[in-house]
Parts: structure tokens; sequence; C-alpha cells
């Protein structure tokens, strides 16, 4: 077997793969769904479980957005975005979420904002914020979006603790530094470096996207922000 | 303009019950192979109150429900099993025109971005949701996609109609007033600008906007048009470039190999439809196109799998044909298979014998395989066959199938039926000299040359002389009698283009003179309904056509 076609039936094992884990997850979320509205006790006993489905889809999804990025052939799929529509979307994924965790999501856009980007990749970002959130939130998560000095921001806040002060180092030593991250030890180091490798796929004029987790954001708890190069000219004139 | 606090969570509960204040209820279909994935996604629609769902697990049963019902919405995945896959469903259901300009089709996927499929634009589904998904988004999303359709309605239906005038007229206007589906109306109205054959237009719509971004499909277009402008190679480059920025643009494959075509490269031409048939094989279309370049270029082996598979995902599409079966007959006459090749036209007989017009051809080539082999009362027996056929359908085979059926009968030396056919050909394309070349030279080739030539002038000269005194009298005013001397010819006639044609002109000329009539107007659809029958219809069809529509009461 040549390596290409090893490539290829990775490849097609890893398509395949992917397309039953996510119906075994649609049924599962199927089923969470059918109990809850059978029985409400059982239903605030199971409502944790769709926030373990989000967490496998998100991982999921990463691990070939990896992949696909790693490939010789890739090519960033980006095209012209409404950030509302985006953001709506992924409120409405997160819907019932965040109603078993009784957390409430804002959104915070203004209907004229489009960015040109690759949606499934930045989609994978922001799901990861999210998903780190929502699990550490106390009761509210804002998502807001706004342009800054020729960048389309994206943050994700929430109220509660924080990232951990070592994080925020390691965050900034990684942010100078233009090679590899080490996220051998955790996964929330996974997220981060493939949120920095998205942001970093996103150029424009000479612009590279780029992203940032502090602790001062309105909320007071984490927020982390993804900017990505925009210009005024996105929109066609006819 | 405001900013939008959206609250979601506690409200979209709330808002839950949004999607049923549609005053009708909705038909909705959910094709999915997987039972529990359907009642699922069943389960979700009555969340959102919707009640009437109908289900489907394969292509055909979608196929069939949908030639039954008209849907307002389709949820389809797009990975079914081994059978059709969700692109193929909704291209079939569009050829045979069984969705409505508002039906709302969504396509279910596994992984959105890799199932993007590039192909023509009245043939992409509203909207795309990965798996697995709530039922929240799935409201959301179908919200969205009734919104972009009210929105976009009035083009919608321009286009469903064929009414590319109106819809150019339409989308030019919206694209005076900045919204959120200006690229979307945009892509529009470039397809438009093609479709009327409007190329240079084209070339300047997408070169404007490609000047201020980097757009595929406006690329894309921008390649079409330079080919029909014959300036091969730009369109080429441009096609090769579509291509190597995105593996998977499959439509770029097929025009790349076009150009080269065109540019009487074959051997590149072959290789763009190999790698393309290896990435999407599915496609009918470019295997058979495939499959003729291969054998051209005598890569025998290259043109028997192409067809092998154009056959086999024919067996179950409404794209299945003629010309597959007859391609690979070919192929394998060349091989001197002379039992494989009658096993692959008997199959074919058996495939297509819903359709006169495929049917005809297959006839035709399986008694001419027997000719060749010496077996003269088999091959008479479907020589027969096809006579049958073909006086059946007359109007509606096609010239090449009517010329092939006339030679084979002249090789069996049934100079009754050859001439015949030929002096019906003859009649009806008394102005093509192309095509009147061509019979001369199938008289030559049978040996039956002599007797061709006199049938071939003696119905010509009838129809040249009626014409040329049909033109003289519409052009001295004397409408009437020119539309009822062009009725005749084209009753002696019924396929001849130029007949047709003319008598739909005169006939929408005396109704600009003296009024609109209703006979007059069935009689002026009737012509050019016929011209467009036989596959004829051209630029001057259409501007009759829109002539025809103009006029007013």
């Amino acid at each position: 077997m040549t390596s290409h076609s090893s490539k290829t039936h990775f490849e097609a094992a890893l398509a395949l793969t992917i397309h039953d884990v996510k119906n075994s997850l649609a049924m599962f979320l199927d089923r969470v769904e059918v109990i809850q509205a059978d029985d409400e006790i059982a239903g605030k006993k199971y409502g944790g479980f769709k926030y373990e489905i989000k967490r496998i889809n998100n991982n999921l999804i990463r691990l070939l957005a990896l992949y696909k990025v790693g490939a010789e052939d890739f090519a960033l799929q980006d095209d012209l975005h409404y950030i509302d529509d985006f953001l709506t979307d992924i409120g409405a994924e997160y819907a019932a979420v965040l109603q078993d965790k009784n957390i409430e999501l804002i959104i915070d856009c203004q209907d004229d904002l489009a960015c040109q980007m690759d949606r499934g990749l930045v989609y994978g970002v922001l799901d990861n914020a999210i998903n780190n959130a929502v699990r550490y939130t106390r009761s509210k998560i804002v998502l807001k979006a706004f342009e800054e000095d020729g960048f389309l921001v994206i943050s994700v806040q929430d109220d509660g603790s924080g990232y951990p002060e070592q994080m925020l180092e390691e965050n900034l030593q990684q942010g100078n530094r233009s090679t590899g991250v080490d996220f051998s030890s955790s996964t929330t180091g996974l997220g981060n470096y493939f949120s920095q490798i998205v942001a970093e796929l996103h150029q424009l004029n000479g612009k590279t996207g780029f992203i940032r987790m502090t602790n001062q954001g309105d909320l007071k708890g984490s927020c982390f922000r993804i900017y990505l190069p925009s210009d005024e000219a996105l929109h066609i004139a006819f | 303009m405001s900013s939008v606090d959206i609250l979601v969570g506690a409200k979209f509960r709330k808002e839950r019950v949004g999607l049923q204040a549609s005053e009708n209820e909705r038909q909705i279909l959910i094709v999915d192979d997987f039972s529990d994935m359907r009642l699922a996604v069943r389960r979700m629609l009555r969340d959102l109150g919707e009640e009437n769902a109908d289900f489907a697990s394969n292509g055909k049963g979608a196929i069939e429900k949908i030639r039954h019902n008209a849907y307002d919405i389709v949820l389809c995945d797009y990975n079914l099993g081994d059978g059709k896959d969700g692109h193929q469903i909704l291209e079939e259901a569009h050829h045979m025109g069984l969705i409505k300009p508002s039906c709302i089709f969504i396509m279910i996927t596994a992984e959105t971005e890799r199932y993007r499929v590039l192909g023509a634009i009245e043939c992409q589904p509203d909207d795309y949701i990965a798996k697995p998904f709530t039922k929240e988004l799935l409201q959301l999303r179908i919200t969205k996609a009734i919104k972009k359709k009210e929105e976009l309605m009035a083009i919608y239906e321009a286009m469903f109609d064929k009414r590319y005038p109106d819809a150019i007229k339409i989308a030019e206007e919206k694209l005076l007033s900045k919204s959120r589906y200006t690229l979307d109306v945009a892509k529009l109205l470039g397809s438009f600008y093609l479709k009327t054959e409007r190329y240079e237009k084209a070339v300047e719509f997408f070169q404007k906007i490609l000047a201020q971004k980097e757009v595929p499909w406006a690329r894309f277009g921008l390649g079409q048009a330079y080919y029909h402008l014959k300036d091969y190679g730009k369109a080429v480059a441009v096609f090769d470039e579509l291509i190597a920025e995105n593996q998977y643009y499959m439509e770029a494959y097929d025009w790349s190999a076009k150009c080269y075509l065109a540019l009487k490269e074959k051997i590149q031409a072959q290789e763009k439809l190999v790698t393309a048939s290896r990435i999407s094989p599915k496609t009918i279309s470019r295997q058979c196109a495939l499959g003729e370049l291969a054998k051209e270029n005598g890569e025998l082996d290259i043109a028997a799998s192409a067809y092998r598979s154009a056959i086999q995902y024919g067996a179950h599409s409404c794209f299945k044909s003629a010309k597959e079966y007859l391609g690979m007959n070919e192929v394998l006459l060349e091989r001197g298979d002379t039992l494989k090749a009658l096993t692959n036209l008997k199959e074919a007989r058996g495939q297509l014998k819903e359709s006169a017009v495929d049917l005809l051809q297959v006839v035709t080539a399986t008694a001419d395989l027997h000719a060749g082999k010496g077996g003269k009362a088999e091959a008479n027996r479907f020589l027969g066959q096809a006579e049958k056929i073909y006086q059946e359908n007359q109007g509606v085979v096609p010239d090449e199938a009517s010329l092939k059926l006339a030679e084979t009968a002249l090789t069996l030396d049934d100079v009754r039926l050859g001439s015949a056919i030929v002096g019906n050909l003859a009649e009806n394309n008394h102005d093509d000299e192309a095509l009147l070349d061509r019979l001369r030279e199938v008289g030559e080739r049978t040996g039956h040359a002599g007797e061709l030539t006199e049938i071939i002038s003696k119905s010509t000269q009838e129809l040249r002389a009626l014409n040329k005194e049909g033109i003289r009298l519409a052009e001295s005013g004397q409408l009437k009698e020119s539309l009822e001397l062009l009725e005749r010819a084209s009753e002696k006639a019924p396929n001849s283009k130029a007949f047709n044609l003319n008598a739909a002109l005169a006939s929408i000329m005396l109704m600009k003179k003296n009024g609109v009539d209703d006979q007059l107007l069935c009689k002026a659809r009737r012509y050019l309904d016929r011209v467009e029958r036989t596959g004829k219809a051209d630029k001057r069809h259409a501007e009759l056509t829109k002539m025809l529509k103009s006029l007013k009461r």
C-alpha cells in the first residue's frame, strides 16, 4: 500500500467513524429528551448528559479539524458570514444545555456585522470556549461580537472565578512564541492550541488572527477572545 | 443600526410555538436510512408543533414521495448508505421539476464542510445542518430559510418558470439595496446572464465581483463565460486554478475537460475526468463523457470502466439513458466481444423500456449487431421492433436516432423504411445543409446513394418553395395568407424548426396587427412547443416565446 492510499483509507475510516458516532450522539440526545419530557425529576438527574454530548461532539469536531488542517491539501473554506446568524445558531445549539444548568446566555451583536471566515473552524473554537464557560460559570455567559482596529472580535465571557493565574501566564508565553504549543498535559491546552491554529489561519491584508485569554471581562470571570482580521471592503458593491 | 440583545435559554422555550405560527399545516418529508433517526427528527418536529411528517428511507422512496406530495420542507440525510446520496435526490427531483420554488430543502450531514457540493445553483439545498442537532437549532434554521425564501421568492418563481429575463430584472433591482442576501442574489443573477447567453455581460459582472473579492462561484462563472466566448485558454486557467484551490469542486473538472477538448488536448481532458470520477464516481453524465473520450483516445479499459460505472449508478436514476449502453456496446465491439455486447444491449432493453427514444436507439444497435455478425433474420426482427417504436413516437425521436435507424434499415436493404425515414428527415430539415450532407453520406455507405439523392432533393424542393412563398407573403403584408401556407408546410414537416418558427411568427404578427385571439394564441404556442419538444429550441425560439408572452389583450 502506498502512503497516499493509506492516507485516503484513514480519511475514509475517520469520516465513517465520525458519521457513526454522530448518529449515536443524536440518538443519545433524543433519548435524554424523551426522559426529560416524561419525568421532570429524572430529567433534572439526566440533564448533565446533554452537556457531555456537546463535549464529545466538540472533541470529535476538533480532532477532525486538526487532522484536516495538518493535511497537505488543506484549504481554508472561508466565506462571508453574518455574525449574528452564526452566534444565534450557537445559542440555539446550547439552549437545552443552558436550561438544564440554569445558565443565562446573552448574545450581543449588531445585525450588520459580517466577517470572512471558515465557519466550521471558528465554530469549533467558540464551541470549545463555551463548553469551558458552561463548566465554570456561576449564572451567566455573554457572547459578544464587535469590531476593533481592523479585527472582528468574538468574545465568550462568564461570571465564574476566571482562568487560573498559571494558565494565563502560560498562555502569555505561548502567545509570544511562534512555534508549537505544549498540550501534552491537558485537554484545556489542546483546546487553546486548536484555537490558536484556527485564528492564525485567518489572514487578510498582512494581518493575522489571534486569541486572547484574560480575566478582565465585564463579568469579572474568564474572557476568551478570538480576533479575526476584517475589512470594510468585504461587502461587495454592485 | 441598533444593537440586539438576544436572550437564549429560558426565552427559547417561550418562543417554541413559533414555527407553527404559519396559517397552514406544513407537509414535511424526513429522509434517513436509519429508522431511529427518522423518529427522533419527527419527535423534534412535534415539539415544534409540526405534526405532518412523512418518511423515506432511501433515494428511491424519497423521489416517489416527493413525486406525489408537494412538501413544504424536506429534511434529507446526505449519507444514505449504498444507494443515492442526498445531493443526488435533490438533483433528480429538480430535474423532474418536483421541487416547487417555495420548498425548503435542508441537507443533514455528519460534517458540514466536506459535503458542500458546488453544483448547479438550482440544485443546491437551502441549508445544511450538522448532526447531532437540537430542536432549537432545527427551528432556527427552518425559520431563517423561510425568511430567505420569502425575501427572494419572486426570483425563485421566475427561475422555476424559466422566465429568465424577468428573473434578471428582479435580481438587478434587488442588488441596488444592500441586504444580507446580496451575495445570494448576485450568484443567481450571474447564473441568469449565462443562461440567457449574455456572456459579455457575465464577464463584466463576475469581474466586477472578483476585483473586490475572491469568490469561487464568481470565478467559476467567469470561466464558463470565457468558454462560451470561445476563449478556451483563459477559461481552462480559471477552472484549473479553482481545482487547485478546492479539490472537491467537481464541476470545475468537467469544465476544465470541456476546455481541453475544445483545445484538442484530449489526453489532458481525459485526465481531468479520471480524477473527478475517482473523487465522485456517481455522476452519470461525467462517466459517459469520460467513456467517450477514453474510447477516442484508444484507452478501452478506462472507457469500459467509465461506462460500467455509468450503467451501475444509472440503474436507479432518472438520468439513465441509451448513451452509456451504446458507449459500452462500441467498446465491447472494438474488443471483439460480441457475446458480452449482446448481453449489454439486452440489459439496456430491460432498463430503458420506459423511455421510447432510448429504447429505439438500443433496439437499432441490436439490429446492427446481429447484421454485423451475419444474423440476418434476427437483425430484421429487431429492425421491425425499431420501426414500430419509430412510428409510434414520430415527433419526439431526435434526428440522430432517426438517422441511425435509416442507416441500419438501408444496410439490411430495407429500402422502403430507409428512404421513408430519410425523406422525413429531409422534409423536416430542408434548410440544414450539414444534416442533408450526412443523409447523402448514409446513401453512399449503404450503396443506396442514387435513391437517397433523389428523395432528398424531392423532399426539400417543395418545402423550400413553400417557405419562400410564405416569407414573400408575410413581407408583402398578406399575413393571413402567409400563415395558411406555413401551416400547411408545418403539417407536412411537423418537426421542421424553420416552419414552426415561421408559423409562430406569422401568428404573432397577425395578433399584433389585429389584436390577441385565443385560436391564434394556441397555434403560436403549439408551434413553439413543437420546436422545444424536438430539442431544437434556440435564440430565435426564445425571442418568439418572449414576444408571445408580451402580447397584450
